[in-house]
């Protein structure tokens, strides 16, 4: 039933005593003028007026709950993947036989028996369906099936908590610290074997997320090992399916770990997927934990750069000084400091000119590097076949390399460019030889596109703007005819225009697998020394041209696709968030392309994910993947505007079981001795327990535990009661005739 | 007044605002230009003709286009900003610079300009050294001239290591100056300009004492490094050129 109180605010107390006075001066008012049955009367309203009172006072009712009278004895089963080992008999198989033994029949006689099972989750459970189940936790979480318990079992008479697990707890709070809110004694009963246990386990590979190019790179790899003591055991490092370094190490003792290092140089950029594994032997009671995937991002070191130059010039030396004060920039450079016309009047060994190694350049060398540059060179005059310059084609086409041509005397047409694979992979079409194509004169360059990331010198547009106008003045540039039809012309000379338009002076585009930039003009110095000289910076400058190399050697912050996966590792069943950015030629978020993505995923299977819907975020698109198969899983976007792919982005993620519960899964005895230590329990192993004589602990009482509070105000026959009072009442004076 | 004498004023100031005007075009292109600083008192341009010849042998032996007309300008010449080469030399002391002029001159070597001063009096803490040492003061307090080694990369430019000599030998290394690590001040003490002076003939004018014509040889060759490492910096230190010199200098070394 419970014990009744009253819940009223004592600050409402005057509240309730003024109705107390207001109701008594009304009953005496009301019964001054009654002049029959006035006892009844008195005694009903007497009634009412009470009830009135009785529920100002705001009753409540406090339902406790006595505990059973029998005791209860908990049963706490581990269902985690460990549990299926076989040492050398199925762990779970001892279980279920332990279920099914006499220990608890006899139990059972005494005690009401609770089963619950555990392993990254607590749930209860019945004895059958214990015995139908099979072992697949992917995690083993004691702390919780503790705490879970004692949630549940609260205030109940319990006598005993039989735990039978391998103790393999991998994930959550600690088991030791929640025993302190244990009310009974924890019996562990260990399952499996101690001592014919054996397992080769990388417990730890130590490697950064992105490692660079051409890098030596060292990863950390701890193993500990069960059974393998003093034996020599092979440890390979492999790069998809490439062997990339093999090391032998000598076990300590069991349970101990030594650890390794692995070291290998990459030699492409890109991410790739990297395993660190042993040898499986016969008798391991998991094989899934001698091997650790992980993934690497290869960055590339540094941006090569091949810098012809064919005189000594400012523009030679202000690029230079700018290139190499990038740190992430190699530069090579040549000057032609001598032509072959020129004389000179003392012995070759008094020159520091050396040879120019034309045949090395550009039959081998030119494909080491990611840049091309020509400033005012003509190969005319080195004796370099047309042929070589088919190699900067193909550079360029081929390989994806970068090609920047710079103006001056020997440049474009002057250079005798026409006519060339040079002119087929340049943004411009050229004049022909003959005629004035060499403008001298001062002029401001105008920028188009100025949302271009070369010529993006602030974020903010405005102030991108007004530091372009200020740029000082370049002094003169090769005619060109115009740009040819898919190049993007970045600058133009302001004044002088031909048929075609005003004069191009700066241009890029894309060509095969590279990409190209024509500057018409040699002295853009000038937007360095002149715009210092003006009190200004010249840091414009060096940001142009880094921006310049960034955008020809396609650095990845300059892509115009960019896929990403929300994360790069995911259970099973799991899916998949792709989003996409897009932005077309001009830098601008593409909200008109069409993206598809393709995937292949670990068997090898090409999936088609098809048309991919644009978010309500201007030039992003988004899907998802519902991961289904372990292993990985590389996913290309490509991006089409109109019938021109805009470009391609590929990620890499990896769907794998969580291995927590491979990677220490022998019996860990320490643990569950501490935990029945703690309660005032007995530790068991499960194939010495029947012979046990198990003797439970008398069951302390527990104290009532306040289950419910009901408000008695609150009851609808607290009100029907009311009504009743009231209505009697009128009835009564209706028929008295007092109505 | 008949008009053919308004015709005569009219020729005479014409060729007058010729005259006046600077000789050279703003346009230059990719051309080099030899700047000279013309500045109050001393005697800036002892010798007007020299950067004929140099110009003549820097185009002839060189790669090197050039503008054929010299520059002249003051440090408060907007047109210093066109030319990141300027050439200062005397034989005389010289009124301190302003100092609007240190500014500019302080803000022109920053920005990657390169300044090449030349003491044609060859001799060290006569007039033109000390204003020189003066004015170097004013530009940088805390930076003093040092000797610039002998693998230094003006050294390497074109010719591998010139004697440091001039029409005479007042010291027989440049001292210099760096920011950044590139050397923006040269100072020589040998009188390099007046190597290169010819008379109306075609004739040397004066001598190189002591060491006579081969002097004069290492003095152009000088010359024309200090103008190459200003167009190319520390291009000749780069590790692809070092095999080639060790080789050259070695064979030089054991030469008959």
């Amino acid at each position: 039933m419970g014990t009744l109180h009253f819940s009223l605010d004592p600050n409402r107390l005057w509240l309730v005593i003024a109705t107390i006075l207001v109701l008594v001066a009304l009953l005496y008012w009301n019964f001054k003028w009654v002049e029959k049955r006035k006892g009844l009367f008195f005694i009903l309203r007497l009634s009412i007026y009470l009830l009135l009172i009785f529920l100002l006072f705001e009753p409540v009712r406090t339902i406790e709950e006595k505990p059973d009278e029998e005791a209860s004895v908990a049963f706490l089963i581990d269902t985690s993947s460990s549990m299926g080992v076989k040492d050398p008999i199925s762990r779970f198989s001892l279980v279920k036989e332990f279920l099914k033994g006499p220990l608890l029949e006899g139990l059972k006689e005494k005690y009401n028996l609770l089963f619950f099972t555990f392993a990254s989750t607590f749930r209860r459970a019945t004895v059958e369906e214990i015995l139908r189940s099979i072992p697949q936790g992917k995690s083993t979480d004691i702390g919780q099936a503790l705490d879970g318990l004692e949630e549940e079992l609260r205030g109940q008479r319990l006598a005993g908590i039989f735990l039978l697990t391998d103790g393999a707890h991998n994930v959550g709070r600690d088991p030791r610290l929640v025993t302190e809110k244990i009310p009974a004694s924890i019996f562990s009963v260990g399952v499996g074997n101690p001592r014919e246990f054996k397992d080769l386990q990388i417990s730890e590979v130590q490697v950064s997320d992105f490692v660079f190019k051409n890098t030596p790179t060292d990863i950390g790899v701890n193993i500990r090992s069960y059974g393998f003591e003093n034996k020599e055991i092979s440890v390979i490092l492999k790069k998809e399916t490439e062997i990339l370094q093999t090391k032998k190490v000598r076990m300590p003792e069991d349970g101990k770990e030594v650890s390794l290092s692995l070291r290998f140089t990459p030699r492409s950029t890109g991410s790739f997927n990297y395993t660190v594994s042993v040898p499986s032997y016969r008798g391991e009671i998991s094989f899934a934990n001698n091997r650790k995937d992980f993934t690497l991002q290869v960055l590339r070191d540094k941006i090569r750069i091949l810098y012809i130059c064919g005189q000594p010039s400012w523009e030679y030396k202000f690029l230079r000084t700018a290139l190499k004060s990038n740190p992430s920039i190699e530069l090579v450079s040549f000057i032609i400091l001598r032509n072959p016309e020129n004389i000179s009047i003392v012995p070759e060994n008094q020159l520091s000119l050396i040879p120019f190694p034309t045949t090395e350049i550009f039959t081998k060398q030119i494909f080491n590097f990611d840049l091309l540059i020509f400033e005012n060179f003509t190969y005319t005059r080195f004796g370099i076949p047309k042929k070589y310059l088919e190699n900067i084609r193909k550079f360029v086409m081929e390989t994806g390399g970068g090609f920047l041509m710079i103006g001056g005397d020997n440049s474009f047409a002057r250079g005798r460019y026409k006519g060339t694979p040079i002119e087929e992979i340049l943004p411009v079409e050229m004049e022909e030889v003959k005629g004035n194509i060499i403008i001298d004169g001062k002029f401001k360059m105008l920028t188009r596109e100025a949302r271009h990331p070369i010529l993006r010198l602030s974020d903010n547009p405005g102030e991108n703007s007004q530091i372009w106008a200020r740029m000082p003045e370049l002094d003169g540039c090769n005619r060109l005819l115009k740009a040819k039809p898919d190049a993007i012309v970045l600058g133009i000379h302001p004044l002088i225009k031909n048929k075609y338009g005003n004069l191009v002076i700066l241009a890029v585009w894309e060509k095969g697998k590279g990409r190209v930039m024509s500057v018409a003009s040699n002295s853009t110095w000038r937007w360095s020394f002149q715009a210092r000289g003006r009190g200004g910076t010249g840091a414009y400058y060096e940001r142009f041209w880094h921006q310049a190399v960034h955008w020809l050697v396609k650095s990845p912050q300059l892509k115009l696709v960019h896929l990403n996966t929300d994360k790069k590792t995911y259970a099973k069943g799991e899916e998949i968030l792709l989003s996409i950015r897009v932005f077309n030629k001009y830098y601008r978020p593409s909200e008109h392309a069409r993206v598809y993505v393709e995937l292949v995923d670990p068997s090898g299977k090409r999936i088609d994910l098809g048309s991919i819907s644009p978010t309500d975020r201007r030039g992003e698109y988004g899907t998802n993947y519902l991961a289904e198969r372990e292993g990985k899983y590389t996913f290309t976007a490509t991006a089409w505007e109109g019938s021109k792919v805009l470009g391609r982005d590929t990620a890499f993620c990896k769907v794998a079981i969580p291995s927590v519960e491979w990677e220490n899964a022998q019996l860990n005895e320490p643990l569950l001795r501490e935990l029945s230590n703690l309660t005032e329990g007995k530790y068991f192993h499960i194939s010495g327990i029947e012979s046990e004589k198990i003797v439970l602990p008398e069951v302390k009482e527990v104290a009532p535990v306040v289950k419910r509070v009901v408000a008695v105000w609150n009851n609808p026959f607290i009100f029907l009661l009311l009504c009743i009072l009231l209505g009697v009442e009128w009835y009564i004076r209706r028929r008295s005739g007092m109505l | 007044m008949g008009q053919g004498k308004f015709g005569s004023l009219l020729v005479i100031g014409i060729v007058i605002c010729n005259l006046l005007a600077s000789p050279l075009p703003a346009e230059q292109r990719d051309r080099f230009v030899f700047s000279q600083l013309r500045y109050k008192g001393g005697d800036w341009d002892p010798y007007p003709t020299a950067y004929k010849e140099i110009l003549h042998y820097l185009m002839t032996t060189t790669s090197v286009k050039a503008q054929g007309a010299r520059r002249e300008l003051s440090l408060n010449a907007p047109e210093l900003f066109f030319s990141p080469f300027l050439y200062m030399t005397g034989h005389e002391e010289f009124p301190p610079f302003t100092r609007q002029e240190i500014e500019n001159l302080k803000r022109y070597l920053s920005c990657g300009g390169l300044l090449f001063i030349d003491d044609a009096s060859a001799g060290k803490n006569l007039g033109f050294d000390k204003a020189v040492h003066r004015e170097l003061e004013k530009l940088f307090p805390h930076g003093k001239l040092k000797r610039i080694p002998p693998d230094h990369a003006i050294f390497r430019s074109f010719y591998l290591s010139p004697r440091v000599v001039g029409r005479r030998v007042g010291n027989p290394y440049l001292e210099g100056i760096d920011i950044d690590g590139q050397t923006v001040v040269i100072y020589s003490q040998n009188d390099l300009g007046g190597a290169w002076v010819r008379d109306r003939l075609g004739n040397w004018l004066y001598e190189c004492v002591p060491g006579g014509e081969l002097q004069r040889l290492e003095a152009m060759k000088l010359f024309l490094n200090v103008i190459i490492y200003s167009l190319t910096g520390t291009y000749k230190r780069d590790a692809i050129h070092q095999p080639y010199i060790q080789q050259k200098l070695k064979t030089r070394k054991t030469a008959p």
